[in-house]
């Protein structure tokens, strides 16, 4: 066997190892890029099935579409997208989450108990009910949230506002959506809205920095809280089992049934929940904050017209607070 | 050179045989899959229980990361359990769905297991898995254990 022929069969032999799916890749066009939660990249080609944990990156050039059950995803050039899985009300339902960049969804046949997938930003969460969406994120954490048709509910920061057809709304990161405005038709170009937004964040990189820490601890403040009801909720069960184990025969099915069962199926579903946050939490470490260092260290190096120091200094907080509260949470693969 | 290719396959063969969800030689049928996924809730040791799991399952990264098992009705204290298998039929999204009856530690009354299984390459895998303690699997009640994909 020659060279040659040894890695044909060392690669084809290494990608059948790896196997994840779900979503589907149906066209993609110029650079667009898949990282696997294995940690693996792969590129976007047609066909390709994302499964939850994948992030999706294009480039200045790239763009691409995702079908999932009856729901279209347009990924825009410089997006960085997740594709992750979220129980809701008991339900597992897909989270679309735009980390950096724009999506646009069109969505449909949502009925009344279906809760529809996640669609998300680092800021601001979107309900959903038979619409067509662009979703933006700018590099320091703010959204817009645009409809085409149908009707949104934003959340963001505890409070929530709802958006008709031709629509929007901006959501500054770490903070309650703004006022909702009206979109005409036809002039729904976003690119001038990053622009000043990726401006506005080079102009005052401190600001910038405090969103991303504000947006970091949310993550850090649902997890924690996801986090405390699962063991509250793991205290009340050891009394329960004590309770079940001094029970016999029936009383004890029925007790099992009626009592026990539901509070385990709850705890599983909690654990999928943090589960959820922290691949969001680390999403934003990953692409966001990446992102943020790389733009305002390169304005840096050429303007020399801020407290390097000082913004260096809240980065490594940042990060050391995601290390301290997050990485426990996370397993080798995520890494 | 030649010794090197050598050196590289024996190391690729240890590879797969390490890193592969799938040993080769490894043909589970249905009933193979059941018994074994049943032999793994009755261990301690859970680490491993992602390998009865299709990959096309969306909740399969949260099996191998989050203590999904440990936390909900298949946890290690409720142990001995045991799947009975009692009807099969085609799933419409290919593979079969498999009905069976569940009992755990605590009760050997029979209750509603649903697992729908799917080839993954030769290997019979769980597709999705529908734990329904009070009623049946699919009636849409809160007491419903779900392991599943999004179609």
């Amino acid at each position: 066997m020659n060279n040659r022929k040894f890695f044909v069969v060392l690669f084809l032999c290494l990608a059948t190892l790896l196997t994840a799916i779900e979503a589907e890749i149906t066209y993609s066009q110029g650079e667009v890029s898949i990282r696997d939660s294995f940690g693996d990249n792969w590129l976007a080609d047609p066909g390709f099935r994302l499964s939850s944990g994948d992030t999706v990156t294009t480039g200045a050039d790239g763009h691409c579409e995702i079908i999932d059950g009856s729901t279209q995803i347009t990924i825009a050039p410089d997006t960085v997208f997740q594709y992750l899985e979220y129980s809701d009300s008991g339900k597992s339902v897909s989270g679309f989450q735009c980390v950096l960049g724009q999506m646009n969804l069109v969505l449909q046949n949502i009925t009344g108990s279906d809760p529809g997938p996640r669609i998300s930003t680092a800021s601001t969460v979107a309900g959903v009910r038979g619409t067509k969406l662009s979703v933006i994120a700018s590099a320091d954490g703010n959204s817009l949230v645009v409809v085409q048709e149908g009707r949104v509910e934003v959340q963001a920061a505890g409070k929530s506002v709802e958006v008709n057809a031709e629509q929007g709304v901006e959501v500054v990161a770490g903070n309650a959506p703004g006022q909702v405005f009206e979109v005409l038709r036809g002039q729904m170009d976003f690119s001038n809205w990053i622009e000043k937004q990726n401006q506005a964040f080079l102009d005052n990189p401190m600001a910038a920095l405090e969103k991303a820490d504000l947006q970091m601890k949310a993550f850090i403040e649902q997890i924690s809280a996801l986090n405390r009801e699962f063991l509250e909720g793991e205290i009340e069960m050891k009394t329960l089992r004590e309770k079940l184990d001094n029970l016999e025969g029936n009383e004890k099915k029925n007790f099992y049934a009626e009592v026990i069962f539901p509070r385990e199926v709850h705890s599983s579903y909690l654990q999928l929940n943090i589960r959820y946050f922290v691949l969001s939490a680390l999403s934003m470490r990953r692409y966001m904050m990446t992102s943020i260092y790389i733009k305002v260290k390169m304005n840096w190096l050429i303007k020399h017209d801020f407290d390097w120091a000082g913004f260096s200094e809240k980065y490594n907080r940042i990060l050391a607070t995601f290390e301290n509260q997050v990485m426990p949470y996370l397993v080798l693969r995520d890494i | 050179m030649k010794q090197s290719v050598i050196f590289l396959s024996v190391i690729l063969l240890f590879l797969i045989l390490f890193l592969s969800c799938d040993l080769p030689g490894e043909n589970l049928s249905i009933s193979e899959r059941i018994a074994a996924f049943v032999t793994s809730l009755n261990q301690d040791d859970r680490s491993n229980i992602q390998d009865h799991f299709h990959p096309n399952m969306v909740n399969y990264n949260q099996i191998a990361s989050a203590s999904v098992f440990d936390t909900g009705p298949m946890k290690i204290a409720n142990q001995n359990f045991a799947i009975t298998q009692v009807s099969s039929s085609d799933h419409s999204g290919g593979g079969t769905d498999v009905t069976c009856n569940f009992t755990n530690g605590i009760s050997t009354y029979p209750n509603s297991l649903i697992l729908w299984m799917l080839q993954d390459g030769t290997n019979w895998k769980i597709r999705q898995l529908n734990l329904d303690i009070v009623g049946t699997p699919g009636d849409e009640d809160s007491n419903e254990f779900v392991l599943k994909s999004i179609q």
